[in-house]
């Protein structure tokens, strides 16, 4: 591979082409750099239209813990505090689920269901977020307050866990969590599949021969190999799990609040911005777009820490074998 | 070979998603609607069908049913004119005009010193158009029939009382079997007209229970729930077992929700209807600038927590034509429109003051 | 092979593997189960509420579906079905002369989803295969390369409501009410769009073998000839199914259209004025009051989650028969 690339470049070199070439290279060149150019311009206009907020509002903006538009109060926190609510419980329940589903169809599942399975799973993946939000809202939210009620009956009385599983209305920070896992799953499993994918046949193998049983030779194998991995497709799955916008908006409750009540309403950063944006005064609209910076910095540093996770153990198995 | 396989296959399978482009968007020639039955012509003056132009209003949701209403009617004997509303809260339609990107608002409260219309307070002119009831929508199976005091009200809104079966809604509904099933309070989470007569309610009949004071949005208890507009709020409540919330005539029907009889100054529990909206505000007193309050109204038929709303509009306008088209509009609204708000669920204007609000259009001018 | 596949089947006729089983510790035979039932329960819970999602919306959806729905103009106010006179005679109010009914209609949300997804694909697949050329052809193993290819990672994971936000506050903040346009919808789009493309591409560029690049090199021919002539169309199927899924995406997308489109519920076949988008519909409609609204949100749902699901399913088709080619 390196050979091969190193020759290409060589002929590649500039000064071999002619004009043509030299053209198509600089337009190719100025696509590549649309990337750049488009993330450094959301930083630059996002941060400008926020900045109002931030330097009007400053500490009682980023640290004030009441989130009231209309009373002119705008403390970011309980939305912060929202935001990554629903994101750990969506978190948490699509890590096993995905590692289950990715464990079925590259382990378990017989070689002429698999394409059945990834098919599902991507068509899990297509399902629009406002198609989610819609059945969430209409169809999930009503009926699983009886679960909800009914936990909350087990559990409620029980000291400090019983804060957890309050009362509900059904809509809660663990609705839009559940149907957030729901939507991360695809992609959580689609990573840690590729994951799987990558452990060396000759150690399953190895293992196998040795008298394990497949589960012996996951745990042995498969695991080991792949903590990294996993940990670069969770925090994928965070990723998009704190930016997760419509089906939020219509199942937290709209109710910006701390809480340790799951089965409450809260509300979280994108949906507020999705519920007010059109319709804020100045300072109101500077405030939300300042919530977008926010969310902007936190996913891209979930992000990348999530590549640079997956890079580095790549280079690390790869040194390794 | 392979090459062209391919670029066949391409091929195809672009051709395949265009037709399916095409096959969502087909039929686009008949961009017209199709089976609307018409409605009953209004008798509006022949002048008006030569106005041309548009308008575009905004805010209040509480309003929202007479106005499309309106529009609609005034698309027919103005049809060269074209009226917009889009409900978006009270305090976004004051902070729009003020902007400039509505021609009038809509609005159930009045500008307050910290709005950013304040400033040009001495500008704007207060149409009253209709008035309506704020109705205690409610979700509880097996209830039907649920009478509230203004003091039980408040304590259900202020989460001091969370279940159906509490003291103080038995006290209210002696003989009725109340369910312990939890409450859940619906709000407003947008800034609402609906909100700040709602608590100003409370803040009148329940000085003592009710201490959150009033406002288009208030900071609720952390039990509650928040949805956007009444429209939200009537959805989340027909949702919802045990909830209750606050939520104009028309969308509660809507919903089909059960509505609260609310117990008046004179003792008397009232549903919400037109009729007692119209008995609470004949008695209401009228001031210069044609605000008036309806809350908490004395009367036997009156129900207690009936909601002003208004049509906001800048005196002086810098377009003579768009003027026209404005009070031309607001006219409509004020006369024979008048006669269809109880087909809608809004109450007519008690006729004194719609014909002061009339006579109040001459003031508005280039 | 084999192996792998043994202990799932119940006891059967006797083989080589099922030795192995019955001198296996009850323990760890019931461990080993219980971990493969655990893993096809995992499937369960994904695809069980994804079963209910697509029932309900079909059924609920059918029940309202027509082909004049399709094409008819959306109703500017619904109430008129949901307040009948009975409705209006329990609720105290004045029955009116004649009842009406408002015909049914998404018509214009589907020619903005059309219209947005088109726009934001025209901005976003020639720059995002030209991206994705610049990575492999020409930056490769380069740092600047690197750095961008990075970043287009990153990108892929900014969240929708974040490009929305960026173009409401570059684009339709300073031209006012008026900026809210299809056009506008289609930048927020294009640029969810792009990183997608530019990986999706990249990847596919990946597959085609270098011997080819090679070859054509040796024949005297210039980069960028070997790249459109011998490249590209050696990738085409790939690609294709690559942007297909980014429209797909787009076309689902409701925050980045939330504050760009304006939603304008009549017909409007140009990019600019306000416009509205079915996922846009549907969240409006969610929300509102009454029969009526939720009948054309559920309307509204079959037909973007059909379109989308049928966009997907034949970009997997594609890439599928373009992989085993390889």
């Amino acid at each position: 591979m390196t050979t091969s690339t190193e020759r290409l470049d060589d002929i590649t070199a500039p000064g071999r082409g002619g004009r043509a070439d030299s053209a198509f290279r600089s337009l190719a060149l100025v696509a590549g750099l649309s990337v750049l150019a488009i993330l450094a311009l959301i930083a630059v206009t996002t941060t400008q239209q926020g900045w109002r907020a931030f330097t009007v509002l400053g500490g009682r903006y980023w640290f004030g813990a009441t989130w009231n538009p209309q009373a002119g109060r705008f403390g970011i926190l309980p939305l912060v505090y929202g935001t990554f609510l629903v994101a750990t419980i969506a978190v948490v329940a699509a890590v096993p689920v995905s590692l289950g589903i990715a464990l079925f169809s590259t382990e378990v599942c017989p070689r002429r269901l698999r394409t059945v399975t990834v098919t599902v799973i991507d068509v899990l993946a297509a399902v629009p977020s406002v198609v989610f939000g819609l059945w969430g809202f209409r169809v999930l939210a009503p009926r699983i307050r009886g679960v909800y009620a009914a936990i909350h009956g087990a559990l409620g009385s029980v000291p400090g866990l019983g804060r957890l599983f309050g009362t509900s209305s059904g809509r809660s920070f663990m609705t839009a969590g559940l149907v957030v896992g729901l939507m991360i799953t695809p992609i959580v499993t689609a990573v840690t599949r590729e994951v799987f994918a990558t452990v060396p046949r000759n150690d399953k193998e190895g293992a196998l021969a040795l008298g394990a049983t497949r589960w012996e030779m996951i745990r042995g194998v498969v695991f080991p190999h792949s903590t990294g991995g996993i940990s670069g497709a969770v925090m994928l799955g965070l990723g998009r799990a704190l930016g997760e916008t419509i089906a939020v908006v219509l199942l937290v409750g709209a109710n910006p609040r701390f809480g340790a009540n799951l089965f409450g309403t809260g509300e979280t950063m994108p949906a507020q911005i999705a519920r007010q944006l059109n319709e804020a005064g100045p300072l109101f609209r500077s405030a939300l777009v300042g919530l977008g910076v926010v969310l902007f910095i936190v996913t891209i540093a979930v992000n990348s820490s999530a590549r640079a996770l997956v890079t580095f153990i790549d280079r690390r198995t790869r040194g390794a074998t | 070979m392979i090459h062209s396989k391919r670029r066949l296959t391409t091929v195809a399978v672009l051709v395949a998603a265009m037709s399916l482009l095409a096959a969502g968007c087909g039929g686009k020639s008949d961009t017209s609607s199709t089976g609307t039955a018409t409605t009953l012509t209004p008798k509006g003056s022949s002048s008006m069908a030569s106005l041309t132009g548009s308008l575009t209003g905004g805010g209040s949701s509480f309003q929202d049913g007479f106005d499309q209403r309106a529009i609609a009617d005034f698309s027919k004997v103005a049809p060269k004119a074209n009226v917009v509303y889009q409900k978006s809260g009270s305090s976004d339609g004051k902070k729009a005009l003020a902007d400039g990107t509505v021609d009038f608002a809509g609005s159930d409260s009045l500008i307050k010193p910290e709005e950013t219309l304040n400033a040009k307070k001495a500008d704007v002119l207060y149409f009253p158009t209709v008035v309506a009831p704020i109705t205690v929508s409610y979700n509880v199976k097996g209830v039907t029939d649920l009478r509230l005091s203004g003091d039980t009200v408040a304590k259900i809104f202020a989460a001091k009382i969370t279940t159906w079966n509490d003291p103080a809604i038995k006290a209210d509904n002696p003989g009725t079997t109340l369910p312990s099933t939890s409450i859940t309070v619906v709000h407003r989470s947008d800034g609402s007209g609906t909100t700040s007569n709602f608590t100003k309610y409370l803040v009148a009949a329940a000085p003592g229970s009710w201490t959150l004071g009033s406002g288009d949005s208030v900071q609720w208890p952390a039990s509650t729930q928040g949805a956007e507009k009444n429209s939200g709020v009537a959805t989340v409540i027909s949702q919802t077992d045990g909830a209750i919330g606050y939520v104009d005539l028309a969308d509660a029907a809507k919903s089909n929700l059960d509505v609260a009889a609310i117990k008046n100054k004179a003792g008397k529990f009232v549903k919400p209807t037109p009729a007692g909206a119209s008995a609470a505000a004949a008695g209401a007193t009228v001031a210069a600038d044609l605000t008036y309050n309806p809350i908490d109204a004395s009367g036997d038929a009156a129900y207690p927590i009936t909601s002003p709303t208004y049509v906001l509009v800048y005196k002086t306008q810098t377009d003579p034509a768009k003027a026209k088209l404005l009070k031309a509009f607001i006219r409509f609204m004020l006369t024979d429109e008048q006669a269809v708000a109880g087909n809608v669920l809004y109450a007519p204007l008690p006729k004194s003051l719609a014909a002061k609000a009339v006579s109040q259009l001459d003031q508005i001018g280039t | 092979m084999t192996a792998t596949a043994a202990p799932a089947r119940p006891a059967g006729p006797a083989r080589s593997d099922d030795v192995r089983i019955s001198t296996m510790s009850r323990r760890r035979r019931v461990r080993d189960r219980l971990a493969s039932v655990l893993m096809v329960v995992a499937f369960g819970v994904a695809v069980v509420p994804l079963g209910f999602v697509i029932v309900n919306v079909a059924q609920q959806g059918l029940k309202v579906m027509s082909p004049g729905l399709l094409t008819r103009t959306i109703p500017p106010d619904t109430s008129s079905n949901d307040l009948s006179n009975d409705t209006i005679a329990k609720y105290g109010g004045t029955a009116s002369t004649t009842e009406t009914t408002a015909a049914l209609g998404i018509g214009p949300a589907i020619v903005g989803t059309a219209l947005t997804t088109l726009g934001a694909s025209a901005l976003a697949i020639p720059l995002g295969i030209l991206g994705a050329i610049y990575l492999h052809e020409y930056g490769r193993r380069r740092r600047l390369a690197r750095f961008v290819r990075f970043m287009t990672d990153v990108m892929v994971g900014v969240p929708s409501v974040v490009m929305g936000v960026f173009v409401y506050a570059i684009w339709v903040v300073p031209r006012g009410v008026g900026g809210r346009s299809a056009l506008a919808a289609s930048f927020a789009l294009g640029c969810l769009m792009l990183p997608i493309v530019v990986r999706s591409t990249e990847e596919m560029l990946r597959l085609v073998p270098d011997t080819l690049r090679e070859a054509s090199a040796a024949l005297g021919i210039r980069t960028w000839r070997t790249t459109v002539t011998v490249v590209l169309p050696a990738a085409a199927p790939g690609i294709v199914s690559g942007s297909m899924l980014a429209v797909a995406r787009a076309a689902g997308e409701t925050a980045p259209v939330l504050f760009t489109i304006g939603a304008a519920y009549r017909y409007n076949w140009g990019l600019s004025g306000g416009n509205t988008s079915l996922s846009l519909f549907i969240y409006n409609q969610a929300s509102l009051t009454g029969a009526t609204s939720l009948r054309l949100a559920w309307a509204a749902a079959l037909t973007l989650i059909t379109i989308v699901v049928v966009v997907t399913l034949i970009a997997r088709t594609i890439s599928t028969r373009a992989t085993t080619l390889h």
